[in-house]
């Protein structure tokens, strides 16, 4: 079962069952402040300046307008099911990004001694972002998304072999 | 050439952000939606151009394949979260945001400039469980995966 709602700020939609409905509960992690203070709080921590600070804010925005997006374009009980599909999809599109952001802050650490900072605020905005969908997953579903992120790119070295035609 | 310039190149493309842009035109996008636009533009480019100097010297190009795969796919699940929200928004009423839908194309441009420097049968297997993630066609990710099916669905 969806997990309870974890606060409201308009009056939520209820389905049957009286759960509130799996839309309602989106839009209530993606609500603006939340994610706009967490990011601006990264970006003072890892010391962004002014612009830096802002680019990451408006990234944080379209990630947050982005789950507002689905729990608009898929409102009604009979969405459910695939609007849930879709949040899954939606953490492993986050997921890999920030898993990109993760391999570049290690290899400019190793290379450089020290990582790009809005790479490592725009790491911890992912994180942020990831953990709230989180609260809407069933746990088991979770792990077999972190098993197929893995998965997915294991059995891609065979296949680097193969575009050697480009180098 | 090494994957790593060859990524480089598609960073340094100076037709990359205007061409990206230039959607905003073609599906008439307001000033707020232009902007946000350029800065997803804008965006995406720091990212790979990111990519391609912090992996340029990484220690093998199955590394850098791997980070390049994963860009990619992070890249395939965003574009067909978009096209989802523009079907669902177009079913619903008729007129899907233009943004959305402007964003659903530059995601495509991006990756498929990508998807060069990637093996079709990986992008080939990315794609296929990216859709049946979202159809939820569990059958056919049993036999792919392993015993277990990803019936994502607990309100069913």
């Amino acid at each position: 079962m969806p997990p309870a709602l974890l606060g409201r700020r308009t009056a939520p939609h209820f389905s049957i069952s009286g759960i509130p409905m799996f839309a309602q509960q989106l839009l209530v992690i993606a609500e603006d402040g939340v994610a706009d203070t967490a990011a601006t709080q990264f970006a003072l921590d890892v010391g962004l300046d002014a612009r830096g600070s802002a680019m990451l804010r408006t990234y944080t925005a379209a990630r947050v307008t982005a789950i507002r997006d689905l729990a608009s374009a898929m409102p009604e009980p009979d969405d459910e099911i695939e609007l849930y599909r879709t949040l899954a999809a939606y953490w492993l599109e986050l997921r890999f990004e920030w898993q990109r952001n993760n391999e570049v802050m290690n290899y400019q650490t190793v290379l450089r001694g020290t990582a790009d900072t809005r790479v490592i605020a725009e790491g911890s905005v992912g994180s942020f972002l990831l953990s709230r969908i989180e609260t809407l997953l069933d746990p088991a579903h979770l792990e077999l998304l972190s098993r197929y992120a893995v998965e997915l790119l294991a059995n891609e070295r065979a296949s680097a072999q193969l575009t050697e035609g480009v180098s | 050439m090494t994957l790593a310039l060859s990524l480089a190149a598609i960073a340094d493309d100076p037709n990359l952000v205007p061409e990206l842009v230039g959607l905003a035109e073609t599906l008439q996008l307001n000033a707020a939606d232009t902007a946000t636009l350029r800065a997803y533009a804008e965006r995406k480019q720091w990212a790979l151009t990111g990519l391609a100097s912090a992996l340029g010297d990484a220690g093998s190009e199955d590394e850098l394949y791997r980070c390049l795969a994963s860009a990619w796919l992070e890249q395939r699940f965003e574009w067909q979260r978009c096209n989802m929200v523009v079907n669902y928004q177009a079913v619903r009423t008729g007129e899907p945001h233009p943004l959305t839908m402007a964003l659903a194309a530059a995601c495509s441009n991006i990756m498929q400039r990508v998807e060069e420097l990637l093996h079709a049968d990986d992008r080939d297997r990315w794609s296929i469980f990216a859709v049946e993630l979202i159809t939820g066609a569990s059958a056919d990710l049993t036999s792919r995966w392993g015993d277990e099916t990803i019936s994502l669905s607990p309100l069913s």
